[in-house]
């Protein structure tokens, strides 16, 4: 995927990288709603992250960011909507969802 | 029983609510009942048998700005002087199980009272004797109260007092049982009459700052007292109780009251009787605008009772008619129509301000949008805007719903942001008050990401050619600054960027006033 879009130097697709190695491959614009996302991506930055498109997260485990990349979906596809339905998150998962959430700014 | 007893009348007129005059400060006391299973009664002012309390307490000082006025002895609950504390007198009502302190009636007094002569019908919670001096008080003010509340269920007395207890906090455990409120029908052999309850809530000089949402849900509640407490606000489940005939909110820190509170004038509801003032509530701050300026003079002059053309402020574009003014219907014993509003302030994920004017509480006057402002959101995070919660509010909103929520601040890891220890702790206490819904889609949210204030009128119609503000019903308005009074700031939160205002019908001054005078 990277390569195909090298000409205009950055692919449609990022992934995400969860400390216990699980990899999720989501939309760009969608994932860049996460201001600390956006900012590791940003081009004009000499982050790592923003020439591979790759965001390793040392901090999240591969539950937990499974849920933020089905956020990331959820955000986008209901943008432009009137009626949002609810995302769903089980209980177990809240308080490290939080902590994600917080710390991916989202 | 309770039919049969001429019930004091209840002092909703303003004049004996207002600050000014000494009766305002009477509390509510006991009278002296027989002793017999009667309810207890509220002293009204005229009862003669309330002077035989605690006289001294009558005398009582103002200091300070008008809207902190209480009186000394209500702020000093627990700092107590002790020549007055030899005159406190404790009653108990044998035959009611209702414990009724007087006045100044020391806490613990009443407590231990309560365990040795009644430790094996109402046993207290041991835990609560184990807490710090600080929380001891409280909880156990709160026990007094409970039991009181089981005693009023008992005998089905439906006038829960407790005004002037003390009370820094009311727990949802606490109000609870008061759902359950059956009014004692009267025996007629073979006929089962239900009776509607109708409760009256009185509340009246504590140091409440929140309510507990389960008051909430008191559909046969007719009466809530919140008069001289520390409210800053109100939680928004206000505008459910749809039973409601008075409100007094009079002598509180109200800054604004929430948007909610307008279900309470739809044409459902049974509302009153509405005190509001006094209360340091926002002022809008108009733009001068110099072309108005001689008809400002006139209107000067205009304002009073029975002047159609009068409460509107002439100065600035402040003439629109809200949509929300339009899809209501209102009752028609209230005049309630939307006026002005602040610009909006955008809020981030965690509730910091981004963009939009100061609430705080230092500010006393609002500057007012103007009537064409469309309210444009900060920097968008990524490339749109959604109606969708962040994540931060999806997770906080998970963890409201699970039973551990007050646990969840110390399941966090010990180096984790402050933020989210506050976002919790607020995540509490907006689910003890009831929780919130967005004013423009609905959505049940957490964190508020737009915030403005309304200025609405809200007059009671006193009949065809003449109509008084809410905040003074019978008297006339004569000056500038009531008709400052009747514009009632109402805050407004929405759960998303896009959750703002709706246009209003922009109509210049004197047809607005028009309008609203057909509509009437
Ligand atoms: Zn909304």
């Amino acid at each position: 995927m990277a390569s195909s879009s090298q000409n205009q130097g950055l692919s449609k697709y990022v992934t995400l990288i969860s400390l216990d190695g699980f990899e999720f491959v989501v939309l760009r614009e969608a994932a860049c709603i996460s201001k600390a996302i956006a900012k590791m991506l940003n081009t004009q930055s000499n982050f790592m992250e923003a020439k591979d498109g790759r965001c390793v997260f040392g901090e999240i485990n591969g539950i937990v960011l499974e849920k933020v990349a089905e956020y990331f979906y959820y955000n986008y596809k209901n943008r432009n909507k009137e009626d949002v339905p609810d995302m769903e998150i089980p209980p177990e998962l809240c308080l490290e969802l939080l902590m994600a959430a917080d710390y991916l700014d989202t | 029983m309770a039919d049969d007893l001429p019930l004091p009348q209840l002092r909703s007129d303003p004049t004996t609510e207002s600050f000014t005059k000494n009766a305002a400060r009477k509390r509510a006391r006991l009278s002296s009942p027989p002793v017999s299973s009667d309810p207890a009664l509220f002293s009204s002012d005229d009862d003669p048998s309330a002077d035989n309390y605690t006289q001294e307490r009558r005398k009582k000082k103002y200091r300070g700005p008008w809207y902190h006025q209480r009186p000394a002895s209500d702020a000093g609950q627990d700092s107590e002087d002790a020549p007055e504390k030899k005159r406190r007198t404790f009653e108990r009502q044998f035959d009611s199980g209702v414990f009724m302190g007087s006045d100044g009636t020391d806490v613990d007094e009443v407590l231990e009272e309560l365990e040795s002569r009644n430790a094996s019908t109402l046993p207290l919670p041991l835990s609560h004797s184990h807490r710090t001096q600080a929380g001891h008080r409280v909880a156990t003010t709160e026990e007094v109260v409970k039991s009181q509340i089981h005693g009023c269920l008992e005998e089905g007395n439906e006038n829960i007092d407790f005004s002037s207890r003390g009370l820094k906090r009311l727990s949802n455990a606490t109000i609870r049982p008061l759902a359950t409120f059956a009014r004692v029908p009267p025996v007629i052999e073979g006929v089962y009459t239900r009776l509607e309850p109708k409760l009256k809530v009185f509340l009246a000089s504590n140091d409440l700052t929140s309510l507990p949402g389960e008051i909430f849900k008191l559909d046969h509640l007719i009466v809530l007292s919140l008069r001289g407490n520390q409210f800053e606000e109100l939680p928004p489940g206000i505008g459910k109780l749809s039973s409601l005939k008075e409100l007094n909110l009079s002598q509180n820190s109200l800054r604004c009251l929430p948007f909610e509170i307008l279900e309470l004038f739809s044409d459902t509801s049974r509302l009153n009787s509405l005190n509001l003032h006094p209360n340091p509530f926002y002022q809008p701050e108009v733009p001068p605008n110099p072309e108005d300026d001689r008809q400002e003079e006139e209107s000067q002059y205009k304002i009073g009772l029975g002047n159609r053309g009068r409460t509107r402020p002439r100065r600035g574009a402040v003439c629109g008619v809200s949509p929300v003014q339009r899809r209501r219907s209102w009752h028609s014993q209230w005049s309630v129509t939307y006026q002005v509003r602040t610009e909006v302030r955008y809020l981030d994920i965690n509730g910091t301000r981004l963009k939009g004017p100061d609430f705080s509480k230092d500010t006393a006057r609002i500057p007012v949008a103007d009537v064409n402002d469309t309210p444009q959101a900060p920097t968008s995070r990524g490339d749109y805007k959604s109606r969708a919660p962040s994540l931060l509010e999806v997770a906080l909103n998970a963890c409201s719903r699970t039973s551990q929520l007050p646990l969840l601040p110390s399941y966090l890891p010990e180096d984790s942001p402050p933020v989210l220890i506050d976002l919790l702790t607020f995540a509490v206490s907006k689910k003890d008050s009831g929780g919130s819904k967005c004013t423009t889609c609905g959505r049940n949210f957490i964190v508020p990401r737009t915030e403005w204030i309304e200025w609405w009128e809200i007059a009671k119609v006193l009949d065809r050619n003449g109509m008084a503000s809410a905040a003074s019903p019978l008297r006339q308005m004569e000056n500038e600054r009531d008709v400052l009074e009747s514009m009632v700031p109402l805050m407004r939160r929405g759960c998303s960027w896009l959750c703002v205002p709706e246009p209003v019908t922009v109509v210049n001054g004197s047809a607005a006033a028009d309008e609203t005078e057909l509509a009437d």
